[in-house]
C-alpha cells in the first residue's frame, strides 16, 4: 500500500517539499548523510519507562505530571484579589 | 480575573421579562427573538459581574483553553493559506508550524485540567447536563482534529500513525470517507470540516455556560447569597 502524497523513491522526491524525503533520497554527499543521521535521530521512538504492564513515554509522563501539578496548584494557590473599581 | 465585584444591587440571574407584549409578536422571526431573549438575555450573554467563587485558579482553565484554541486557529489559518511550500521550507513557516503544534499541546493540557476541575465539582449540577455533554463532545472532536494534524506532518511519524490507524478505521467502516492514507482528504478534514465542528461545539458550550451560569463549588448551598445575587456577597469574606 502506498500513502498518497508521501515520497517513497528517489523519483517521488522530484517536486516534493517533504524535507525528510528529500534528505533520505538525496545524493550521498557528506552533508546529506549528516542530515539523514540527524533526521533519523529526531525520529527515534524516545525514552520509555515501564513498571510491570504499565509503560509510558517519558514525554507523555512529563505532560501528565505538569497537568497534575497545575491541577493541585490551581486548588491551593490563592487567586489575586480584584482591584476595586471606582 | 476582573469583573468579580459587582455594582451594588446587581441581580444578574433574575428571571427575564419578555421583551415585548405577546400580542405584538406574530411572525416566526419575532417568536425566535422572544425565545432567544428569554433564554439568553444580553445581561447573561455578556455579564457585568461573576459570582465571587469564580475568583479561583481552577476556574481559569476554561478560558485558557479558549485562548489556546484561538492561537491554534490563527496559526492554522496562516499555515493553510501559505501552504506546505512555505511551512516546510522557510524559517517563518517552521516557526508558525511550531506555534501551531505547541498551541495544540497547550489546548489539550488546559482542557484536561478544566475537565478534572469540572468533574470533581460535578459541573453537570443545576441543569448543566448539556454543558457537560458539549464539553465532552468538544474534547472528542478535538482529539480527531489533532489526529488528522499529526497525519499532515508528511514525515516518518505521520506515515507510521496512518498505517497504525487505517485498520482500526476500516474495521469500524469509516475508511471510505475517513481514509488516513489519502493526504488530500485528511487536509480537507483537518483545515475545514473538523475546525468548523470544534468551533461550533465550543461556541455552543460557551453559550450554555452563559445561559446556566458558572457552576458553583460543590459545598456551596443553593441559598448562598453570592449564588442568588452575584456580587452581593459580604465584604468580610473577600
Amino acid at each position: 500500500m502506498r500513502l498518497s502524497g508521501f515520497a517513497e523513491t528517489s523519483e517521488d522526491v522530484e517536486g516534493t517539499f517533504d524535507p525528510t524525503a528529500r534528505a533520505l533520497h538525496a545524493p550521498r554527499s557528506e552533508g546529506a548523510e549528516g542530515q539523514v543521521v540527524e533526521i533519523i535521530e529526531s525520529a527515534a521512538p524516545g525514552i520509555y519507562l515501564g513498571w510491570g504492564a504499565f509503560v509510558v513515554q517519558l514525554g507523555n509522563l512529563i505532560v501528565i505530571a505538569i497537568m497534575l501539578a497545575l491541577f493541585v496548584l490551581a486548588l491551593i494557590v490563592p487567586f489575586p484579589k480584584a482591584r476595586r473599581r471606582k | 480575573m476582573s469583573g468579580v465585584k459587582s455594582a451594588p444591587g446587581t441581580r444578574s440571574n433574575r428571571p427575564s421579562e419578555p421583551a415585548e407584549p405577546a400580542d405584538e409578536v406574530y411572525t416566526w422571526t419575532g417568536r425566535v427573538r422572544r425565545w432567544l431573549l428569554r433564554r439568553l438575555p444580553p445581561e447573561k450573554l455578556l455579564p457585568q459581574d461573576q459570582p465571587s467563587y469564580v475568583a479561583s485558579w481552577i476556574y481559569v482553565f476554561g478560558m485558557a483553553s479558549l485562548a489556546a484554541l484561538a492561537v491554534v486557529i490563527i496559526s492554522g489559518l496562516a499555515l493553510s493559506l501559505n501552504g506546505p511550500a512555505w511551512y516546510h521550507v522557510s524559517s517563518l513557516g517552521h516557526f508558525t508550524n511550531g506555534v501551531h503544534l505547541w498551541s495544540v499541546e497547550l489546548f489539550f493540557l488546559f482542557m484536561v485540567v478544566h475537565l478534572w476541575g469540572k468533574y470533581w465539582m460535578a459541573a453537570w449540577r443545576g441543569g448543566r447536563v448539556l454543558t457537560w455533554i458539549t464539553g465532552v463532545i468538544a474534547f472528542a472532536v478535538s482529539i480527531v482534529a489533532g489526529f488528522t494534524g499529526y497525519l499532515l506532518q508528511t514525515n516518518f511519524d505521520s506515515q507510521w500513525i496512518a498505517f497504525e490507524g487505517k485498520d482500526a478505521l476500516n474495521a469500524v467502516g469509516v475508511g471510505a470517507w475517513f481514509d488516513v492514507a489519502d493526504l488530500g482528504q485528511m487536509f480537507t478534514w483537518h483545515i475545514a470540516l473538523l475546525p468548523l465542528a470544534v468551533a461550533a461545539i465550543v461556541a455552543l458550550h460557551v453559550v450554555l455556560v452563559r445561559m446556566h451560569g458558572v457552576v458553583p463549588p460543590i459545598d456551596a448551598a443553593e441559598t448562598d447569597d453570592q449564588i442568588l445575587h452575584p456580587g452581593n456577597e459580604s465584604e468580610a469574606g473577600r
